[in-house]
């Protein structure tokens, strides 16, 4: 056990130079440099030529990998040519609008998910299960922007229930930051309900059917009490599976969503970064991800194990 | 062509009226205080506008710096921190310029004839005036609140590049200057009547009121004259989507949005919610040449296209909307400053496709796809793109439309050798040589017919206006002859007030002073 | 794309149609995305209209009899681009699905199946993994412009890990199966071991998975277009579509209802198919 653990910790440094080579290399395939979002379309090649020198960009690929790699054993993932600012600094400016996207969207797909589940699960091969999983699987089918806009047009432009658009810290007003996240939560967390409604249901329909949830409905306990106390809580397990697996695949509805609804997320930095060639924020920024997502893989890995005792660890 | 004139000059005039009875009603109760949330189209590259051509830096800088002189609403130049026009000598080599006293610097200090020189010689450095002070001799300050520039060569335009927003000479305290050297100044400290607050990178950029601001007395017009302050502090929030820009404004998050879309026009208004501005000095849409492109270089070709295209159908699907475009041949706008002329009129706007077919098998045209580079990060350029090829493959005109993003665009258009033609907005302005596409500098630039070129030569070393109006006529009359670009219209960004703010004066860039909000 | 543990099952023996009709749901998402597909071929029939034919006088135009979707800001016919955007979004996410689903498979049968080279192929699979799958979508398409090939094989490349994986966990656990201990204790080639026994065993949760992947490329292929790195112009894509018709939500509403709908349902088509074939597939739901 320790020995695998200490092997994949070794493997995930490989990931990290792995995505550290394929990014730097891959953002310097694009064509176009950042001079033309620093000094504008109409700048002079003179102009052009020296911010180039000035930042390094005409020392060849090599070079500046080298450079970079040293600084990042350092610890250092460099300054953000666009913004002046540490790439540290400007990343972690973006990451409470992101974490609570994330967690209030999470939080959506989960009370929604689980609740469709439930109810099609107990009405199982009815008409009203398939509605509901329909009505479940139309949020995994709708492009988040669309959905967004949509509700944009309904609840903040003719309603005038919600703001449009933005972002407040839920440090400084919580009541207010919560109405801005109400309808971007709704929106991206709609889509991964789909996928929690399903293994909810599943799990309920499976654990329904163990002989001990039989014993007690056919002891007389009412079917709410059923499947509360005993399907649900038994289904857990798989859900909770689900929903990690799901954080992770937000990641890329984040990005839509924090355009459309103006959220100053990490999301929108990286978009940005990459429209603006700021290479060292692109590069930093998903090293750290690379490295989160390595190491939530690593105890997704473990816990399969522990989950399946099937999976022996090589 | 003629009718739309017509049409926009009368639209012109109910919009003078009504801007009459806005000032009025305006000026009866005008307010201080409240905040102006400003939607943007994205996170400025930064505040120095010296060091950067972006628009959205330059409108940002504009309330926090001021220049000596400055553009009233007429296109005049007026002075702002100079008390007067310059006294220019006669043979044109000497601008000897006075300052007002008791201006006073953001940081407190006061505006003396060292700043104004260490501001001129950055600038002469870094930006745009290394064109126009090509001819630089020195800039002496034989006493505190006087400066004099002097030359070896006449210069047409100094005094209105001094003054002009988009040439972006604002006045610094020296110390600053001498802190940043040719690094971009972070937090610019400047005479105007905003001063900056606070930038939160990726959100907003804050400015507030600056209490001790030296106003001027004359009536405010255009970026001249007096500015009030009414504003406690104006947010300039960064909203790049213009669908979310749009619905926040509608939704009350924003007061202005900065950039509306043509297609939102007739809502904006009819809307008793939300009224529409239009800056007088818009762009240049123009199909920009590449004459690097053997293609290119065969006039016949070009005039192939000059010929066939239709102008209205161009700007309509790129704007979404006749008031967002002006078609008139003047590479210069009309109503602004003296120099517009309809020379060679009538080889703009023909909608000949007959004639451009003979053109183009007289070209020798052998079918090689014409590449256009376009970006869908701002629809105008995409849509006038693909109309504009779809009216040039109806003569035989084959083509390839690269679309990329907007950086790979701009360095594409960098390469000698990568494409034929791009569409899009150049800035415009109130002189030929601030128009970048005709001038050598930029990289894209018209260096033109040998007649074209010797003109404008000498128009640059012109300064008595009569002299320089004839000059630019002869010289655009040679720019349509041997089609330097293809000019499609001028063209107005639209900006989307909320009904509760108040406007007093007509703006030539956006401007939150003089502006005040219920 | 999600479901990577959920799919992982015993191996089931090939019963699964029959169990498939059975599930109405399927049944209406598979027959729907037939009839989808019929509309995308049979598209040059459907209209009279060129989906790119450009008419500037006719811009913005409601529904009519004439253009029964109406027309959007270039008087291109919405209802000619929407049964044509038809093609590009199943070309795309057919494709998509396919390559990674045949890669996956492979990939998952060597790592498998050889030690060594298995290590190598998770590894890699763990860096791509750990890139964000939009960012990298974006930064394919920026570097090498927009085809519909390029993208086919950008967004391959953000699901290839996904669908790996999910058969990596499927060989595992079959590998685990006593059956096929049993083949390894009579002496069965490695090779042989592979493509008798465990392949069969592992295809059903990479089938689910390939529908899921289906549906999210079509997403991401709409995704992509309003991030502005989609379709070449010459190609009518519902993303594009959505994209360009968002400015206009209110003014022509048509522009992007109609896109919008069909590129949902066909969507939501997919997803159906996906889910039927996860609960005939999978042995546990046989009682449900």
């Amino acid at each position: 056990m320790v020995a695998y653990l200490l092997r994949r910790l070794v493997s995930l440094l490989s990931i990290l130079v792995v995505v550290g080579l394929v990014v730097f290399f891959l953002i310097r395939l694009v064509p176009g440099d950042p001079t033309s979002a620093l000094l504008g379309e109409n700048a002079t090649t003179e102009q052009i030529e020296a911010l180039r020198t000035r930042l390094g960009l005409d020392r060849t690929l090599p070079a500046q990998f080298g450079a970079w790699m040293a600084s990042v054993a350092r610890g250092d993932l460099g300054t953000s040519i666009y913004m002046r600012i540490p790439v540290v600094t400007a990343v972690a400016q973006r990451v409470e609008p992101t974490a609570m996207l994330a967690l209030a969207a999470t939080l959506v797909a989960v009370l929604l998910g689980v609740s469709l589940g439930v109810i099609a699960a107990i009405r199982h091969n009815t008409a009203a299960d398939y509605a509901v999983m329909v009505i479940a699987m139309l949020g995994l089918s709708l492009p988040t922007f669309w959905l967004g806009l949509l509700m944009i047009m309904l609840f903040a432009v003719t309603l005038q229930w919600l703001p449009a658009a933005g972002y407040v810290s839920i440090l400084q007003e919580p009541v207010a930051s919560l109405r801005y996240l109400l309808m971007p939560a709704v929106a991206l967390g709609f889509s991964q309900a789909a996928i929690i409604a399903r293994m909810t249901r599943a799990s309920v329909l499976d654990t329904l059917g163990e002989d001990y949830v039989r014993t007690a409905h056919s002891k007389g306990l009412p079917a709410s009490r059923v499947v509360i106390g005993h399907a649900l809580r038994n289904a857990t397990l798989p859900i909770v599976t689900v929903v990690g697996l799901s954080i992770a695949t937000l990641a890329g509805g984040v990005v839509v969503t924090e355009t459309v609804f103006n959220i100053p997320g990490a999301g929108r930095l990286v978009i940005d970064s990459v429209l603006r060639r700021d290479y060292p924020v692109i590069q930093g920024s998903v090293l750290m991800v690379a490295f989160i997502y390595a190491f939530v893989n690593l105890l997704v890995d473990l816990s399969y194990a522990f989950f399946d005792p099937r999976v022996r660890y090589q | 062509m003629i009718r739309r004139h017509t049409l926009n000059v009368i639209a012109l005039i109910m919009a003078m009226v009504a801007t009459l009875f806005s000032v009025a009603a305006a000026q009866a109760t005008p307010k201080a205080g409240g905040i102006l949330r400003v939607a943007i189209t994205g996170d400025p590259p930064g505040l120095d506008s010296t060091v950067t051509t972006s628009a959205i830096t330059a409108e940002i800088n504009n309330h926090i710096t001021e220049m000596l002189y400055a553009f009233d609403g007429d296109g005049i130049v007026r002075p702002m921190l100079a008390v007067a026009l310059p006294d220019i000598s006669a043979d044109g080599l000497t601008y000897t310029i006075r300052l007002r006293a008791g201006v006073m610097f953001h940081d407190g200090s006061l505006l003396d004839s060292g700043d104004v020189k260490a501001s001129l010689e950055r600038w002469h450095r870094l930006s745009y005036g290394k064109t126009v002070l090509k001819n630089l001799v020195a800039i002496d300050t034989p006493d505190a609140l006087t400066v004099v520039i002097r030359l070896s060569e006449p210069v047409g335009i100094l005094t209105s590049a001094l003054g002009f927003d988009n040439y972006a000479s604002g006045i610094y305290t020296s110390e600053q200057l001498a802190g940043a050297g040719d690094d971009p100044i972070a937090v610019p400290i400047g005479t105007g009547p905003y001063r900056f607050k606070e930038w939160i990178r990726g959100q907003s950029v804050v400015l507030e009121r600056f209490p001790e601001y030296s106003a001027r007395s004359e009536e405010p017009s255009g970026d001249a004259g007096r500015k009030n302050a009414w504003l406690d502090e104006i947010h300039f929030i960064s909203v790049p989507d213009a669908a979310t820009r749009q619905a926040g404004l509608e939704s009350g998050e924003y007061d202005v949005n900065y950039r509306a879309a043509g297609e939102d026009y007739e809502l904006i208004e009819s809307s008793s919610k939300m009224w529409p501005w239009m800056p007088p000095v818009g762009y240049n849409y123009t199909l920009l040449l590449n004459f690097n492109s053997p293609l290119i270089q065969n006039l016949k070709l070009r005039q192939a296209i000059q010929a066939t295209l239709d102008m209205d159908a161009i700007a309509l699907g790129a704007f979404g909307n006749e008031a967002l475009y002006d078609l008139n041949p003047g590479v210069l706008p009309p109503g602004f400053g003296g120099m517009y002329t309809d020379a060679g009129k009538e080889l703009y706007d023909q909608r000949n496709p007959e004639l451009g077919k003979k053109l183009l098998e007289e070209s020798g045209y052998d079918g090689t796809p014409i590449r256009w580079i376009t970006t869908r990060d701002f629809s105008y350029q995409y849509a006038g793109t693909l109309i504009a090829v779809d009216q040039l493959e109806a003569i035989g005109l084959k083509s390839e439309v690269i679309v990329r993003d907007w950086a790979t665009t701009v360095e594409t258009r960098s390469k000698p050798d990568a494409w034929e033609i791009f569409v899009g907005n150049q800035i415009s302005g109130p002189e030929p040589e601030m128009i970048a596409i005709i001038n050598p500098g930029w990289v894209n630039a018209y260096d033109g017919s040998p007649e074209f070129a010797n003109l404008m030569a000498e128009l640059r070393v012109t300064a008595d206006p009569a002299k320089r109006a004839e000059l630019w006529a002869q010289a655009q009359e040679a720019y349509y002859e041997d089609v330097g670009s293809v000019r499609v219209s001028d063209t107005f960004l639209l900006v989307a007030y909320s009904s509760r703010v108040h406007v007093q004066a007509r703006y030539i860039a956006f401007q939150a002073w003089n502006t005040w909000i219920e | 794309m999600s479901s990577e543990a959920a799919s992982v099952t015993a191996p089931r023996r090939w019963s699964g149609l029959r169990r498939l009709l059975s599930r109405r749901i399927a049944v209406v998402g598979g027959v729907l995305i037939i009839v989808i597909a019929l509309v995308g071929l049979a598209a040059p029939l459907l209209t009279p209209y060129d989906p790119n034919g450009l008419q500037i006088s006719n811009r913005l135009k409601p529904p009519s009899s004439t253009h029964p979707f109406g027309t959007d800001n270039f008087g291109r016919d919405v209802w000619a681009r929407t049964v044509f955007g038809t093609r590009l979004s199943l070309v795309v996410g057919l494709s998509t699905a396919l390559i990674t689903a045949v890669l996956g498979t492979l990939l998952a049968l060597l790592a498998g199946t050889y030690r060594f080279l298995g290590e190598l192929i998770m590894r890699v699979m763990d860096g791509l993994m750990a890139l964000p799958a939009t960012l990298l979508a974006i930064a394919i398409m920026a570097a090498v412009g927009p085809r519909v090939e390029n993208m086919v094989v950008a967004l391959s490349l953000v699901y290839l890990p996904r669908s790996t994986r999910v058969a990596r966990a499927a060989v595992l656990v079959v590998r685990e199966q006593v059956f096929v201990e049993a083949a390894i204790a009579l002496g069965a080639g490695n090779r042989g071991i592979m493509w008798r026994h465990i392949l069969p065993g592992a295809l059903s949760p990479v089938i689910v998975q390939a529908t899921y992947v289906f549906a999210t490329a079509v997403l991401l292929e709409a995704s992509l277009s309003f991030l502005g790195v989609g379709a070449p112009p010459e190609v009518p894509s519902w993303g594009i579509m959505l994209s360009e018709g968002r400015l206009l939500m209110r003014n022509a509403p048509w522009m992007t209802v109609f896109p919008g709908t069909l590129l949902a349902l066909t969507v939501l088509s997919v997803n159906m198919l996906g889910d039927g074939l996860r609960d005939a597939l999978d042995p546990k739901m046989k009682r449900g």
